[in-house]
């Protein structure tokens, strides 16, 4: 019996170690977050994907160091995020959502009264923009041979900050979570996913700065099921979907 | 015919005994099993030159337990410590298995808890680490399932011999749930990230750990119930004192030879039977008969194994050793009786036989109605209810608590008699005694103290009578010659005829004493001489007792009338039956059974024998004869006649103890198996989890257990 019972304590102190040592490759949705990615980022046509030193149209005015910009189909909202977040940007944020903010304001918006972290972006060049997201961390981001790509940046981030990598199973979408219950989410499989890109976004704040979330063109008004204090809810979001018409 | 009790190993459940009983009735040669699940042992009656005890235990080998004979008596130390180390070792597969158990309830339950949030190590999350998820539960359900292996090795091994027993049932439903999750696991690594939601690695260690503590709790309880014969086993002494070449030497109890003379201090034990040869003392034997006060033993007078020697040094020659002295006949009768089946366990064998095949079929045809009737209906095709179905059926289903029911509590029924100075022999004289609605009681040496002294002579016929009956063994022939303190006249041709009187040639006269003691010499009445035998002290009240249980109570004697009325009357009797002749006594028994009684007879004399024997329930006084004590069905080991309305009370106790146990284990099964196949869901209320299954069919187990060990509190003497 001593025996057995040594044998069941060595096993199960191998098996723990190995789920600590290989929990990296282990870490399915983390993994499949950055394929699926990188995949996206693939099917995106070209002139979707700027380096914001290139950007030169971009709302946001060139940060450094630099970000990513993917622009949307509609060219009127991208998603933003950080090549390195040891070195914030202007507006302090490694990942954000710039939406175009016209389709909430003729909802009944009054940009002013929307949260200060919600940072309105007023330039002549561009119709008014609103970023939402926030700060990851200050993790150095190390590149091969200096080679900057979108997808190992999004390694980085979801090397460093998994524990904001999510996986919606409903949508069969990982997600990125923005903070304050926005998020962004990707396809897992782009091929059969007719929703390829969601943005998704908590409506309280805009309803508290005037919006009618019904009234928001553009964006669908839903309950979705979301996780809260570690239970399953229904919540409503607003919700923009984006198909990037990949077969 | 020949019988012998085989220890069986391997029981897990009543499906087991009902299977071992089963495969040997069909063997040629085998008149009668008994397989007692609590005890662990069967009980077979066969013809030895038919079947041989070794191809019986063949057969039970060949259907996957182990048959090994008793233990002889150095033995038995053994065998209890390897049930000891039995419950040790359950004990310690449960704290293992709950070790892990605990936490892998944990990480499976606290996602979902809704109420509260419990703290979760992050880099476990499901949602996020699915995977990890998995392999963390599975890495702690594999020590469960190593500790639980027996369950499997016997569990698969008795469903491919097409019995299965509770094992199976715990088996099949774990296999299913880990076999599901394995599944599962390998869907989240190829993607499919939600089958984290269909993981059940801790629905099979739950219910493991569950069991495992219902069996380790049904352990201790069924040592509980075996404390009596604990207790006879332990008053032996080790060793003795015996006088070889004259010198004292102290030897192994085991080494002590018949002839021996054995000495035995104040406040040793006796070590063996035998016959006081030197020596006074006052000897406690209130271990063998219940009876407190010291019993004064002098030259010529028996002492008996475990009884205590309380004043004076006495040397006795052993006359009876191992396994024929009193005690160790007590220990035999009352493992006898523990292991024998009481009529009313006939249904909950039965059942139990076909239980475990018919729970799984139920257990497959619930699952696959849910299946099909949630696909086809609201094309909801949901592989996980119909698992959850099926799982929960075949752990809530088990036939423990049915096997357990009565044999428990004749266990402790059983036991606590002995501990009384009640033994009953079997478990059907326990159940036919709360049955019984008339008490014959012989007179003398059973309401009276069997001593009778001389009250009157008429005539000078004192020394003639004490001449031919001291020849007598009757009670009132040991009266005439205690008081007669004369020479005897030479007897010859001396004869007693049974029931009639005596009678033999004195001094060239035939003389003959009759019924009445009346002395007649060739054929000439000389005198008479009266004797009187005094009720005993408890008499009385033991006749206000079994009236005040509403029986009807007889009183049988061959005296005449006359005297039997005076008794009668004294001790509360109104019905008598005087003037029997000793072989009319159990006709007088069969007319009342004819009328519709279920009778006792209670004797003490070998002419009561045939009447014990014929009567429901035999009870024999402890002092009375081998031979009645043979006959009988009950043994009182103290004179006491408030021992008969103990002995009653004892057995309505018992039997409705045992009906409560078959209500609550067929009670328990009625409503769980529907429960568990979904019907509460069906009608808008929750479905079962499985692990609330397990709990459920442990605590039933454990339940019947209790409520038998409640008999221990019975009290003897406690009948108003």
């Amino acid at each position: 019996m001593k025996k057995a019972i040594a044998a069941l304590v060595v096993f199960v102190v191998l098996g723990a170690s190995s789920l600590a040592v290989f929990h990296n490759q282990l870490d399915v949705v983390g993994n499949g977050a950055v394929k699926a990615f990188d995949k996206m980022v693939q099917a995106l046509p070209e002139s979707s994907l700027l380096d914001d030193r290139e950007d030169k149209t971009a709302g946001l005015p060139a940060t450094s160091p630099s970000a990513w910009h993917i622009y949307l189909p509609g060219d009127s909202d991208k998603f933003v995020y950080s090549q390195n977040t040891a070195n914030p940007n202007v507006i302090n944020m490694d990942v954000f959502l710039e939406i175009a903010l016209d389709p909430f304001i003729n909802a009944g918006l009054h940009p002013e009264q929307l949260p200060e972290n919600y940072q309105v972006l007023d330039l002549s060049a561009a119709p008014k923009a609103v970023a939402i997201g926030g700060k990851l961390g200050d993790k150095t981001f190390s590149y091969k041979d200096d080679e900057i790509t979108p997808a190992e940046s999004f390694r980085h981030i979801a090397s460093f900050y998994r524990n904001t990598i999510g996986y919606h199973a409903e949508m069969g979408h990982y997600n990125i979570d923005l903070g304050s219950g926005n998020m962004f989410e990707w396809a897992k499989d782009i091929r059969t996913n007719g929703k390829d890109i969601v943005f998704v976004l908590n409506p309280e704040p805009f309803i508290a700065a005037g919006v009618d979330p019904e009234k928001v063109e553009g964006w669908t008004y839903a309950q979705v099921p979301a996780e809260e204090n570690g239970k399953m809810v229904q919540v409503w979001k607003l919700l923009k979907p984006f198909d990037l018409a990949v077969s | 015919m020949q019988t012998q009790i085989l220890d069986i190993r391997g029981m897990t459940c009543a499906a087991c005994s009902a299977r071992i009983e089963k495969v040997l009735e069909r063997k040629p040669g085998i008149a009668s099993v008994s397989v007692n699940l609590t005890t662990e042992k069967a009980l077979i009656s066969f013809d030895p030159s038919v079947i041989t005890v070794e191809d019986i235990i063949a057969a039970i080998e060949k259907i996957g337990y182990q048959a090994i004979l008793p233990p002889q008596e150095p033995a038995r130390d053994k065998d209890r410590e390897r049930k000891q180390q039995e419950i040790h070792t359950l004990w310690t597969k449960f704290i293992i298995s709950a070790v892990f158990s605990v936490p892998l309830l944990y990480i499976a339950m606290a996602p979902m808890l809704k109420v509260v949030r419990l703290p979760f190590p992050a880099g476990l999350a499901p949602m996020n680490y699915p995977l990890i998820y998995a392999l963390a539960e599975l890495l702690l359900v594999i020590p469960v399932i190593a500790v639980g292996y027996r369950f499997y090795t016997v569990g698969f091994k008795a469903l491919l011999r097409r019995s299965p027993n509770m094992d199976s049932l715990i088996a099949v439903g774990t296999t299913a749930a880990v076999l599901y999750s394995l599944y599962n696991t390998w869907q989240i690594i190829a993607g499919d990230f939600m089958k984290v939601d269909a993981l059940y690695f801790e629905t099979a260690g739950v219910i493991i750990t569950l069991i495992l503590l219902g069996k380790s709790l049904e352990a201790v309880s069924k040592g509980k119930t075996s404390e009596a014969i604990k207790k006879l086993m332990g008053l032996a002494p080790k060793t003795a004192i015996v006088v070889r070449n004259d010198v004292e030497k102290e030897i192994p109890i085991k080494d002590v030879m018949i002839g021996d003379i054995v000495v035995v201090k104040p406040g040793a034990k006796i070590p063996v039977d035998g016959t006081v040869t030197d020596g006074n003392t006052a000897i406690d034997e209130s271990m063998l008969t219940g009876e407190s006060m010291p019993v004064d033993k002098k030259a010529g007078d028996m002492v008996y194994a475990a009884s205590i020697n309380t004043t004076g040094t006495i040397q006795f020659e052993a006359e009876k050793i191992g396994s024929d002295t009193a005690l160790a006949q007590i220990i035999k009768l009352v493992e006898d009786a523990q292991g024998s089946k009481a009529p009313i366990a006939a249904l909950a064998d039965k059942v139990s036989g076909v239980f475990v095949p018919i729970v799984c079929l139920i257990a497959l045809l619930a699952g696959a109605a849910w299946f099909l009737g949630k696909g086809f209906s609201v094309n909801d095709w949901d592989v996980e209810f119909a698992l959850t179905i099926f799982i929960s059926v075949l752990v809530i289903a088990c036939p423990c608590a049915l096997g357990l029911a009565t044999p428990t509590a004749i266990m402790v029924g059983t036991g606590k008699g002995a501990e009384n100075g009640i033994l009953i022999k079997s478990g059907e004289a326990l159940e036919i005694a709360h049955k019984i609605n008339t008490v014959v009681l012989d007179k003398t040496g059973t309401i009276t103290e069997g001593r009778p002294e001389v009250v009157n002579i008429e005539g000078d016929v004192l020394q003639l009578a004490a001449s031919l009956e001291r020849y007598s063994e009757h009670p009132i022939a040991k009266a005439i010659v205690a008081h007669y303190n004369g020479e005897y006249l030479p007897v010859e041709n001396f004869r007693a005829i049974v029931g009639e009187g005596v009678e033999g040639d004195i001094s060239g006269k035939h003389i003959k004493i009759g019924r009445g003691i009346e002395v007649f010499a060739d054929g000439e009445y000389l005198g008479k001489i009266a004797v009187s035998d005094k009720p005993k002290q408890t008499s009385s009240a033991a006749i206000a007792q079994l009236r005040g249980m509403d029986i009807d109570i007889v009183m049988i004697t061959g005296d005449s009338r006359k005297t039997a009325e005076k008794i009668a009357k004294q001790v509360g009797i109104e019905h008598v039956l005087a003037e029997v002749l000793p072989q009319n006594k159990a006709d007088e028994v069969k007319k009342l059974q004819n009328e519709g009684h279920v009778v006792a007879m209670v004797g003490d004399g070998i002419n009561d024998a045939p009447a014990l024997a014929q009567a429901n329930i035999g009870i024999a006084i402890g002092s009375g004869t081998d031979v009645a004590m043979e006959s009988a069905d009950i043994v009182l080991m103290r004179s006491e006649l408030t021992d008969v309305p103990t002995a009653i009370d004892l057995s309505k106790k018992t039997i409705r103890n045992i009906k409560q146990n078959l209500f609550w284990a067929f009670g328990y099964n009625v409503v769980g198996i529907p429960i568990a196949a979904g019907l509460l869901y069906l009608l808008g209320g929750p479905l079962l989890n499985p692990i609330f299954a397990a709990a459920a069919m442990s605590l039933s187990s454990v339940s019947v257990l209790t409520n038998a060990l409640r008999l221990k509190n019975f009290k003897g003497g406690a009948v108003k």
